[in-house]
């Protein structure tokens, strides 16, 4: 899923998405309206954005709602969190076996 | 605020490592220590100004170059991933303060700064080492 949510941000046009959705749902049309591209391009933006979880969809009758999934920005949080978590776990293991190992050689 | 004008948001790690500062100090510095904790392939020129570049695997790789080297004390890098838009190399800086523990012997203090996404995430990381070895 993180890889799929690094590719969707990647695109400036899906990250202006999230901006307009943040606060309040909107409907695919109305979001294609802030834009110069097709109704179809800003649909395919609006399923990359949905399949990586940053945006949840709301179907009333026609129409579908776009909003901010915000947990999906949290996912990336704590991914970029785990990273250094599991970094920083492996260094310290690292070191302190080659301190106790210039130990015993110094014994 | 970072590069883009956006707010930045940091975090923050602390860890306890028990070994001496130069020992830890090797780990920031010579490619074949890096490797033992970070990427698969490591390259650096641990120098002011000299390039780093880190494989993890087949496509994911970080890019940055050193911005400060002080020998046992701290290192600061650049830090982006090659082909990102959103963090590429550059975007983040990455700083590791080691510092003497006030207990008695050595503290050491790791930061990193990660910007991503808009926003800029701080790592730190503490590590203190004391004579009785009793934080670990």
């Amino acid at each position: 899923m993180i890889q799929k949510t690094l590719l969707a941000l990647s695109e400036p046009r899906r990250r202006e998405i999230l901006a307009l959705v943040q606060m309040r749902e909107m409907t695919a049309g109305e979001i294609a309206a802030h834009f110069d591209i097709t109704a179809s391009a800003v649909s395919q933006h609006l399923r990359v954005l949905h399949d990586s979880g940053l945006v949840t969809v709301r179907r009333q009758g026609t129409k579908r709602y776009y909003r901010l999934r915000r947990e999906g920005l949290i996912d990336i949080k704590a991914w970029i969190d785990g990273f250094w978590d599991d970094a920083l776990w492996r260094l310290k293991t690292a070191a302190e076996e080659e301190e106790r190992r210039r130990e015993q050689e110094r014994e | 605020m970072n590069r883009n004008g956006n707010e930045q948001e940091a975090v923050a790690k602390e860890i306890f490592i028990d070994c001496r500062r130069e020992t830890l100090f090797s780990f920031l510095i010579d490619p074949q220590k890096m490797v033992r904790w970070m990427g698969r392939q490591v390259l650096l020129e641990p120098v002011e100004g000299g390039a780093l570049r880190i494989r993890f695997n087949e496509t994911d790789v970080v890019a940055g170059h050193y911005l400060e080297v002080k020998p046992h004390e701290r290192v600061v890098f650049t830090w982006g991933w090659v082909g990102s838009d959103s963090c590429p190399p550059g975007s983040s800086i990455v700083v590791m303060d080691l510092q003497e523990d006030f207990m008695k012997d050595i503290m050491l203090t790791y930061e990193t700064e990660d910007d991503f996404a808009a926003r800029t995430d701080e790592a730190r990381m503490e590590r203190y080492w004391s004579e009785w070895r009793a934080f670990i």
